[in-house]
């Protein structure tokens, strides 16, 4: 076995082996491909390393206003489309500069969850699994396969305004679950009592890991791992405070001086700086009443920083190794209820997908005229799972090796949507 | 306090050691064991063994009192002989008016959520919470006042808050309703039936909201102060989205027969809603929720009750979320919450006397420590204590009791109150809640500060990078680790010698005596530091007061 491929120890050098798509595994044979094959792997071991970003709308965006319009039918609402940058796709004409960014996305039009509930669809769509059962998150996943084991940013950062409370790692090791920052700003207590040498902290912090290690060797381990990691966490912001210096009036121009637009700009900066998930959830969709109105402002805010996002991730040459994603927890109601509201809608919705291993430019499934059912090629949130997975190298075929238990990373039931992979 | 209430308090006290053994109920806690051992079949070989007085000790001060025990409490509970010597410590402890303001901060966030302050100053409605704990209120009684009061009666306004801070907001307030007293999120039902659940039903939302739904704010034009005024008509109308009828409803308590209203009076006001007068229907919709609520045959109330209880001293929820009692999430131990449930019922809901039996179980008692986990045990047989993340509070006041600053702010008002009356006794119950009272509103804005920084929306933990940062860099617990006025740095300092100082922060930090390893690999810690004894000292309780072993109550 091989070491010195930027990778620490050997536990993650076995990792990443056993994972990465198309590795030699005859050396260990513990677990199998499944034949799978991707293309990056050449590129991932010189040290390209690969992220994600995740841009979640949460409440639900309404498919109609967005990916999937259907103008002048009974349940289009009010909006036209616009062409976009892809000859032949039009998206609604909420969204003028994304439109324009087309040909770096592609779109999935045929979701059907077989759920309408909040919190259930945002499990489906984050762990690929239905359900309440104990899987981790997509970006916990990414984050344990792609991020090095050095990694001195936090690996999985959730930036958001107000707290859903995810537990994303599951059975997977604690220091691989989201890190959440309420919006731009440092947060408290950056810097070490006064008068206490970097050494000084540092012999507490190894005393402190002691104890706990100790005190963990007899207990359950979940519930501590979990406190543990957050000092890991804490050390990784300490040494990390120049990412809160005040955003430049510049970049502000071209992303907007709302949260999203703050939001998008330091999401642009984590990428940059190596971590290997980040999600910025931009709150606000569940538009039961004026659902029209609501989404008139939120898609306003959303369009301009996120088509900003996307270009710059592409202009720094990032995108190849970057996969995006736009999504929710569902969609919304073609029928249009007495409050101008759509309510929810797991059954026939779109997201957007770009970016690493994904095929640019492709439309995926389609609704039918009146976007009440899919039609075509309907998938849920189990392919997503293969599929974001599978475009960024992981061959979500294999097991998850957990001390005792080998546990299928994705659903294997279903499979990933393989012409959308590029 | 007036000297009426201090009488009347004096004598609950006096009469509560009996209510607390209470009669019959004294083999519940081997009951409770009987059916726990029966479920575990053959699992019980795995079973924990019973945990040590220490670590004993320190769990049911945090259960009880919603802190860590004094060193002088540890040293003495190991010192003493009696063979029933924890179950005298829990009958002192549910006793003391610590265990009042625990409960308080238990009901407070379990009943308001931390919703900010409207209407009712949450002060006064603490100190309701806390005089009725003191009281050992009965919860059904407790319930009752809450959903009857209008905010009208003066004496009475604090208890209003419940329904006031959610403005009366329908949706807010039925969801609440059903998740907080019911066990039920009836959220989902909202829309529509819930398409996976059955006994969602909308209907029973609805009927649920129609107890409220006449019900509105009036703002008094002179004294501006917001009550609650209701009509005598309006029903609650639903469509549901699947099918387009439109229903209606009266009120009515999940499947509880439907309330209708009483044949409708010439005048049916009291007073009659008018913009300067607050409408009093002589039939009134909303007070019928507390007596139907808190009935015998509202089986809901009783389980939910006993599974928030079990969940507080055991750390799960027999059914588990506690909000999603329904049948497609039974419990995992029927029978047993019935058991819990039917003693609420014939103890007419006497919270103590159950947390009490609870605390005996041998269940309750066992080790943190696990016998074998591989593969990993289910934590729903509980063959070993669970972990349980201390609250904001309990973190707050426990890191106070540690550094020393509930000593020290304890010593300065039983001075105070001296000085004032020499035959003051903080050991006379009545004195004793005057000083938990002192002490208590000296340090809350501590406490405020651990919950700003603690408080998580979620039941479950969630262990955030600005918590451990407020722990490891945070000035106010840099202060508190600064020797003053006997704390603990200053005692520490003061022993002069590392094992000393070692043995000493560990009785007072972690409640024990540290192991020869401990001490060995403190004492090297130490030794790092000997041109600096101060910063060693801060630095070594300061890793304790950051370690596992402080953060949870095990």
């Amino acid at each position: 076995m091989k070491r010195g491929l930027g990778c620490q120890t050997i536990d993650h050098v076995l990792s990443r082996r056993h994972f990465l798509a198309g590795t030699a595994v005859a050396g260990f044979g513990a677990v199998s491909l499944g034949g799978f094959s991707g293309p990056v792997l050449a590129d991932t071991l010189k040290g390209d390393e690969k992220r994600i970003l995740q841009v979640y709308l949460q409440g639900g965006v309404s498919q109609l206003e967005s990916w999937d319009p259907k103008p002048g039918t009974e349940y289009g609402g009010p909006f036209q489309t616009i062409p976009t940058s892809v000859p032949g796709i039009h998206i609604c004409e909420l969204l003028p500069h994304t439109a324009r960014h087309m040909h770096l996305l592609s779109l999935v039009r045929s979701i059907n969850l077989k759920t309408d509930d909040h919190h259930q669809g945002r499990l489906f769509m984050e762990k690929g699994r239905r359900g309440e059962g104990n899987y981790p998150y997509v970006g916990s996943v990414v984050a344990k396969y792609l991020s090095p084991e050095d990694s001195a940013l936090p690996r999985y950062v959730h930036i958001s305004t107000r707290g859903l409370e995810d537990d994303t790692a599951a059975f997977l090791d604690a220091r691989y679950a989201q890190m959440k920052l309420e919006g731009v700003v440092a947060p408290n207590n950056l810097s070490r009592p006064r008068q206490l040498s970097e050494e000084q902290f540092a012999r507490r912090s190894h005393f402190r890991a002691q104890l706990n290690q100790q005190f963990t060797s007899d207990r359950r381990k979940a519930l501590i791992d979990s406190y543990d990691a957050s000092f890991r966490q804490a050390a990784q912001l300490m040494s990390q405070r120049d990412l809160f210096e005040k955003q430049s009036e510049k970049e502000l121009d071209r992303y907007g001086r709302h949260e999203f637009g703050r939001y998008c700009l330091l999401a642009r900066t984590l990428l940059e700086e190596g971590s290997t998930c980040v999600k910025v959830t931009h709150h606000g969709y569940d538009t039961h009443a004026e659902n029209f109105n609501f989404h008139v402002e939120q898609l306003d805010e959303f369009d301009k920083p996120f088509a900003t996002l996307l270009a710059d991730v592409a202009d720094r040459g990032m995108l190849e190794s970057t996969l995006v994603m736009v999504y929710s927890e569902f969609g919304r109601t073609p029928k249009i209820n007495r409050n101008y509201g759509r309510d929810h809608w797991g059954s026939a919705w779109s997201i957007a997908l770009g970016g690493c291993g994904i095929q640019p430019g492709a439309v995926i499934g389609a609704t039918n005229a009146k976007g009440t059912e899919v039609i075509d090629r309907e998938v849920d949130g189990g392919h997503l799972f293969h599929t974001y997975l599978q475009a960024l190298g992981i061959d979500s075929t294999a097991n998850h090796d957990i001390p005792g238990r080998q546990i299928p990373i994705g659903d294997p039931a279903v499979e990933s949507i393989k012409e959308l992979l590029a | 306090m007036t000297n009426a209430v201090q009488l009347a308090l004096l004598f609950a006290f006096t009469i509560l050691p009996a209510t607390v053994a209470g009669t019959e109920s004294a083999l519940l806690h081997e009951q409770i064991d009987a059916r726990i051992a029966a479920a575990q079949g053959e699992l019980s070989s795995s079973a924990s063994p019973r945990s040590s007085d220490t670590e004993f000790l320190r769990r049911v001060y945090l259960d009880v009192t919603g802190r860590i025990p004094g060193r002088h409490e540890v040293t003495a509970f190991q010192d003493e002989e009696a063979g029933d010597k924890r179950l005298k410590l829990v009958d002192r402890l549910l006793l003391d008016p610590w265990h009042a303001r625990h409960m308080l901060y238990h009901l407070d966030v379990m009943l308001m959520g931390r919703l900010p302050e409207k209407h009712i100053k949450v002060a006064q409605w603490r100190d309701y919470l806390y005089t009725s704990l003191l009281e050992n209120k009965r919860f059904n009684q407790l319930v009752a006042e809450i959903l009857l009061a209008d905010g009208a009666v003066p004496d009475e306004r604090p208890r209003a808050r419940f329904l006031l801070a959610r403005e009366l907001n329908i949706d807010d307030t039925t969801r609440d309703i059903g998740r907080i007293f019911l066990g039920r999120d009836l959220q989902c039902a909202q829309c529509h039936d819930h398409p996976s659940i059955d006994d969602y039903l909308q209907r029973r939302y609805y009927g649920l909201s129609a107890f409220l739904g006449r019900s509105y704010l009036f703002q008094d034009p002179e004294t501006k102060e917001t009550s609650i005024g209701e009509k005598a008509e309006g029903e609650v109308t639903f469509t549901s989205v699947f099918t387009d009828e439109e229903s209606t409803t009266a009120p009515r308590l999940l499947e509880l027969a439907a309330l209708d209203d009483p044949p409708a009076e010439e005048e049916p006001y009291v007073t009659k809603p008018e913009e300067k007068t607050r409408g009093v229907p002589k039939y009134s919709r909303r007070l019928q929720l507390a007596p139907n609520i808190t009935s015998e045959e509202n089986v809901a109330f009783r389980m939910n009750i006993a599974n928030r209880l079990w969940a507080l001293v055991m750390g799960r929820g027999l059914v588990e979320p506690l909000d999603m009692m329904h049948t497609d999430n039974p419990p995992s131990h029927p029978e047993l919450l019935a058991l819990l449930a039917d003693e609420l019922l014939r103890t007419g809901y006497d919270m103590r006397s159950l947390m009490r039996q609870l605390i005996l179980s041998e269940t309750y008692q066992r080790s943190s420590r696990l016998v074998a986990n591989d593969p990993p045990l289910p934590e729903s047989a509980y063959l070993a204590a669970a972990l349980k993340p201390l609250t904001p509070e309990q973190l707050a006041w426990s890191t106070m009791q540690a550094v020393g600053l509930v000593e020290t702010t304890r010593s300065e008002h039983i001075a105070r109150f001296k000085e004032e009356d020499p035959s003051f006794d903080p050991n006379d119950m009545a004195q004793a809640i005057q000083l938990e009272r002192a002490v208590h509103d000296s340090l809350q804005p501590h406490v405020d500060t651990f919950v700003a920084v603690f408080a998580s929306k979620a039941d479950r933990f969630s262990a955030t990078a600005s918590q451990a940062l407020f722990l490891e860099n945070g000035e106010l617990i840099t202060e508190w680790l600064t020797p003053s006025n006997g704390n603990l740095l200053e005692r520490l300092l003061q022993t002069g010698d590392a094992e000393a100082a070692t043995r000493e922060l560990y009785l007072t930090v972690l409640s024990r005596p540290p192991t020869d390893e401990e001490l060995e690999q403190l004492v090297a810690f130490l030794g790092a530091y000997d041109d600096d004894q101060m910063t060693g000292m801060t630095e070594a309780t300061r890793a304790i007061l950051c370690s596992a072993e402080f953060r949870f109550n095990h």
